[in-house]
Order: structure tokens, then C-alpha cells, then sequence
């Protein structure tokens, strides 16, 4: 997902690359970038097809400002600061809308993607749909409680868990303290535990 | 580790970001304690189920990038083209082998700029003096025991005499001696009538010495090791001024726009003593830089134009008033030798003798004393024979005396 997937070239030398002309070096960038960026724009405004423009939006802005990248930075820090202002903008737009879109479709109650189920799936049959059920009761729950976290809280857990990023660079995203960037993933993962309660017996057999 | 200090590290706990030892620490506290093993175990197992699930984004989202990225690549506007030339220059500039580079280029560049940097814009100029050699005889009877001189002065008196006396085997003293560049210009068969461009050369860059070194007369000249310092460091700079340098037009008066003196000088050469006399007068007159040797060529013009009988009196005239000067000695020779032409021989012996502790006309001097010894021997013979009862002629009572009817005609020089 994130930049511990990468192996080779680091995301800095790709926008070097590119900063001289290698538009495959961008094409790289887009391909390792696209999905955590849209997942965590995603969760944020929760609408599908606006996330797919905002995600759109913050690579176009990567090419527009690419000039002044320096190679210094953390290309990550410097996309995800962009997509989380472009969210914040949606959600200063969206409240003075007051109303969302009739042919958006809410993804935060229905995941698209590899459920946890499908993670925890094993080989046999009758004990796998009864863990499929169960995760995506879980998936359920825990997109619920994140729906109900405040927004820095569940900004910072998505940087986190989404993103994969490190704390300080969270803390230079948003432009707060690393240690309160700590204190809110905590408050956020306790949020989650006691809303996932129920499924503390089920948790613990996974171990 | 207490339970306060647990819980700042519990998150880096849950995320493997604790170094070993804080961990085992954790581990240990955790172990011990009811609270902190509850609250850890319990958030690793959230951590552990609460995954969100991933998902794909719209199959159109990459294309839809990398269409926006070509287009924005081929509508890049100049100045942004500008900033991305810069940054790949600033790419390449940041790294420490152009920096070397450009040090190294700036070392090389300023170390030719120092060494194409001319001497003389940076300080004082330097004389050069050529030692050349001196005749045996002449050194030591420049010694400055012998001449009166302090010890401390002697090396500058050595030069002087050193200087002198290489100029005395030339037509004339240090006025007629040319340099080497002055004998190429100058035919060696013109007389003393005519004097030769580089001997005036000579003679102008003499002249300029005592006002700007301070020689003020002709004891100076004779009986100081300084002024004879400073005149042969004149001589030095003379010598090094006539030689031709790239850039500075030279000092010399001839080589300069003409001006009185120099159209005086040009009569001269042209044998047309009258008007140079007349030229050389007023350049004299106007208190010139080179008015000592418009005057000592005003007195030779009317010498070569009206005879000895006028230019005597000139002579005297330029010597008395410009003394000390190298012209006022010229202009002592000349009217020594019109004396000596005219039957004057009193006169002549009186300036002869002076001229003797004139540097570059000593031996010129004991020459003419010598011969005027003769002449008045000669006279005094005659005399006596003339008139056989009368007393024997008597020698010259004091050595500045000279016999008082030498009416034969003098020696040519």
C-alpha cells in the first residue's frame, strides 16, 4: 500500500526524474500512489465518484507545482497535505450544500475492496462463511465507528492505517505536535475497541 | 517504567517504533501491571481486526492522470519551463564536484588576474640600476675619503662616481655622453656646436634632477654623497625613462607635442641661431619645466650666432642663476672655453678650476688648466724676451689667478 512497498527507486527520485521530463517516472508515481490516496480521500468525504476527481485533482496540482519540489522533502508528505486540503475544501463546499449528491454512492458502509474476511478466509468451506460473515460484520462496525470519530481523529488513523505513514510525517501533514498526533490515533483506536467489543473473543483467536 | 510513562509509548508500542530497550521495558512494566497489559493487549487485538478494506479505484482514474499529466507537460508555460530548467540546473549545480569545480575555475581566474597585474599600478616604481664597470683609477679617486664624504654616504657616491665616470669617455660630460639609445638616434660626428638629439635627451632628464631631488648647488653635487646619490639615481631614471615602454608615452620633451622647447630645439638643430636663440629665451623667461636648458641653449645659440664675445656673458649668467644644476655646469664649460677662445685666460683658469669639482668635468678641467699653464708660459717667455731688462713673470699668486696677457690664441678642443 504504502511507501513500504517500494523497493527500488524511492518515490523522491521518481519526481527528480520526472521534474526533468521522465513522464514514466510520473506514470510510476500514479501507480504506486493512486490507490492508498483514493482510499484515504475515500473514507474522508466518502463519496466515490468526487473522491476519483480529488484524487485526479492532487495528481494534476503534483504536475502543475512540480518545479518547486525539492528533493529534500517527502513526496508522500507533500501529496497527502495537498489531498487533505482538497478535502477539507470538499467539506467546506459540501456544508454549504447541505446535500449530497442523488447519484453518489456511499461507500463507507460498503467496502469495495478485500474484506477482512476475505484476509482471515482459510481453506475450509463451512468455517470460512461463518468468519466471512463475521468480518464483514466487523467491517461494518469499524466503518461505522470511523464515521463516528472526529474528524482529526479519524484523519489521523486513516494517515496511519491507510496510508501507512509514519507519525512525524502525520504531524507535518496536519501541522500539529507528534505527540498529538499520538494522542489522537489512541483516542481513535479506543473509539474503534469499544465499538468492536463484541468481537474481543473473535479478535484474540485471530492472534 | 510507571504507568504514565506506558501509556506515552503505548502507540509506538502497538506500531513496533520503540527501540529494545524502552520495549523490554514496556514488556516488563506491562507484565506486572493489570491495567497496562489490559489496555495494550486490548488495543493490539483492534488493531488487528479493525482493518478498513481496501478499495480499487475507477479503472478511469490512472488514464484520466496521465492524460491531464501529458497535456500539462505539453502546456507548461515559459516561466514554469523556466523554474524546471533551473531546478535541473540547481540539480546539478548542488553537487560537490561542481562546487570544486567552480572553485578550482575561480583559484585559476583569479591567480591570472594577479599575475597580469603590472608592478607599477601596485606601488611605488622600482629603479633598476646597470652596474657597469668602472676604471680602476676612477674609483679610487671617487673614494669618499678622498673626496670628503661620510662613510655612511659612500655607497651612494660610489654609484654617482661609478655613473660619472662611465659617461666621461663620451663627447662631452654627462650632457654630451648619450645613452645607447641616444647614440643610435644621433650621428657621432656632430660637434658640440650641434649637439645630437640623444645627448639633449640627456641633458633635459639632468636638468629635471636637482628641482626634484633637492640638490640646491653645486657643492652638493661635489662635496655630498646624497646629491650624488640622488644624481646618479637621477641618471638611472633617466636611462630607464628613455627606454621605450608599452602604454606610457615617454617624458622626454621630443617625444611629447611640441612646444617652445622643443620648436626652439628644432631651429636649433636647423642652424637657425638667432631665432633659436629668441625661441629658447622666452621659453627660459616663462619659467618652464626645462627653463635651465632653454637658457643653456639660448647662451649656445648665441655663441654659434653672434660668437663668444656675447655668449660669455650668457654663459655666466645661465651658471650663476641656475646653480647647482647640471646646465649651470654646462653653461660654466661653455663659458670657460668662450674666455679661453676670446684671450680671457684669467677668466677661463677661474672657471676651469671650479669645474674641477664638477663630477664628469674634472679631467676635462686639468686638461684645460694644463694647457693654459702652458699658454701662460708660453706668454710669460715671450714677454721676456721682448723686454730683457724687466722682471721675470710671476706665477699665478693664487690658483684661481690666470695670466694676465695671454693674448695667444687658445687651443681648439
Amino acid at each position: 500500500m504504502g511507501s513500504s512497498g517500494r523497493a527500488e527507486v524511492s518515490d523522491e527520485a521518481l519526481m527528480l526524474r520526472y521534474q526533468r521530463g521522465d513522464l514514466s517516472a510520473f506514470a510510476d508515481l500514479v501507480a504506486r500512489h493512486k490507490t492508498p490516496l483514493f482510499n484515504f480521500v475515500l473514507r474522508q468525504i466518502g463519496a466515490s465518484g468526487a473522491a476519483e476527481d480529488l484524487v485526479q485533482e492532487v495528481f494534476v496540482r503534483v504536475i502543475e507545482n512540480a518545479g518547486t519540489f525539492k528533493h529534500e522533502a517527502k513526496f508522500t508528505t507533500w501529496a497527502y497535505t495537498i489531498a487533505r486540503n482538497l478535502c477539507v475544501d470538499h467539506h467546506r463546499k459540501a456544508s454549504y450544500r447541505r446535500h449530497a449528491s442523488l447519484d453518489e454512492r456511499d461507500v463507507r458502509e460498503h467496502g469495495e475492496g478485500p474484506s477482512l474476511g476475505d484476509q482471515v478466509a482459510d481453506s475450509h468451506p463451512r468455517a470460512s462463511t461463518e468468519r466471512r460473515a463475521i468480518a464483514n460484520e466487523i467491517q461494518v462496525k469499524v466503518v461505522a465507528a470511523l464515521d463516528a470519530l472526529p474528524g482529526e481523529q479519524r484523519e489521523v488513523f486513516l494517515l496511519r492505517q491507510v496510508a501507512n505513514l509514519p507519525f512525524q510525517e502525520i504531524a507535518s501533514i496536519t501541522g500539529t505536535p507528534e505527540n498529538t498526533v499520538k494522542s489522537r490515533m489512541r483516542y481513535a483506536l479506543e473509539r474503534l475497541q469499544e465499538a468492536l467489543t463484541e468481537f474481543e473473543e473473535y479478535a484474540r483467536a485471530l492472534r | 517504567m510507571d504507568c504514565e510513562k506506558f501509556d506515552q509509548i503505548l502507540i509506538d508500542a502497538l506500531y513496533d517504533e520503540l527501540d529494545e530497550l524502552t520495549l523490554a521495558a514496556a514488556k516488563r512494566h506491562a507484565e506486572g501491571c493489570q491495567r497496562c497489559q489490559a489496555a495494550w493487549s486490548g488495543l493490539r487485538a483492534t488493531l488487528k481486526i479493525g482493518v478498513l478494506p481496501t478499495v480499487e479505484p475507477p479503472a478511469s482514474l490512472e488514464p484520466n492522470i496521465l492524460k491531464a499529466a501529458h497535456e500539462a507537460h505539453g502546456n507548461v508555460p515559459w516561466p514554469k519551463r523556466v523554474g524546471r530548467a533551473i531546478s535541473w540546473a540547481g540539480s546539478y549545480a548542488m553537487r560537490p564536484q561542481t562546487a570544486m569545480a567552480a572553485i578550482l575555475v575561480l583559484m585559476l581566474g583569479s591567480s591570472v588576474i594577479f599575475v597580469r597585474r603590472k608592478p607599477d599600478r601596485s606601488g611605488p616604481s622600482r629603479v633598476s640600476v646597470t652596474e657597469r664597470g668602472v676604471p680602476e683609477q676612477a674609483a679610487e679617486e671617487m673614494r669618499p675619503e678622498r673626496i670628503g664624504v661620510p662613510r655612511e654616504r659612500s655607497v651612494a657616491l660610489g654609484r654617482s662616481s661609478r655613473r660619472d665616470d662611465d659617461r666621461q669617455p663620451g663627447s662631452g660630460g654627462p650632457f654630451a655622453a648619450p645613452t645607447a639609445a641616444a647614440q643610435r638616434e644621433a650621428p657621432a660626428s656632430e660637434g658640440e656646436a650641434r649637439p645630437s638629439k640623444g645627448g639633449d635627451k640627456a641633458l633635459d632628464t639632468f636638468a629635471e634632477a636637482p628641482r626634484s631631488r633637492g640638490i640646491g648647488s653645486v657643492d652638493d653635487i661635489g662635496g655630498s654623497g646624497a646629491g650624488l646619490g640622488a644624481f646618479a639615481d637621477r641618471a638611472a631614471e633617466s636611462k630607464k625613462k628613455e627606454e621605450p615602454s608599452a602604454g606610457a608615452p615617454p617624458d622626454h620633451p621630443s617625444a611629447a607635442p611640441k612646444d617652445g622647447y622643443g620648436s626652439a630645439m628644432d631651429l636649433y638643430s636647423a642652424g637657425r641661431f638667432a631665432e633659436a636663440d629668441k625661441a629658447f629665451n622666452d621659453v627660459a623667461a616663462s619659467g618652464a619645466k626645462n627653463a635651465a636648458l632653454a637658457a643653456l641653449y639660448s647662451a649656445k645659440s648665441t655663441e654659434a650666432a653672434y660668437g663668444c664675445t656675447q655668449a660669455a656673458a650668457k654663459y655666466e649668467t645661465v651658471a650663476s642663476r641656475y646653480a647647482g644644476t647640471s646646465a649651470a655646469a654646462e653653461a660654466q664649460w661653455g663659458a670657460a672655453n668662450c674666455y679661453k677662445l676670446s684671450g680671457n685666460l684669467d677668466r677661463a683658469y677661474a672657471l676651469y678650476y671650479q669645474l674641477r669639482t664638477v663630477a664628469g668635468y674634472r679631467d676635462k678641467a686639468e686638461a684645460e688648466l694644463g694647457n693654459l699653464r702652458i699658454l701662460q708660459q708660453q706668454t710669460a717667455a715671450k714677454a721676456s724676451r721682448a723686454q730683457p731688462p724687466a722682471k721675470p713673470a710671476a706665477p699665478p699668486a693664487q690658483a684661481t689667478s690666470a695670466p694676465r696677457n695671454a693674448n695667444q690664441p687658445a687651443q681648439s678642443q
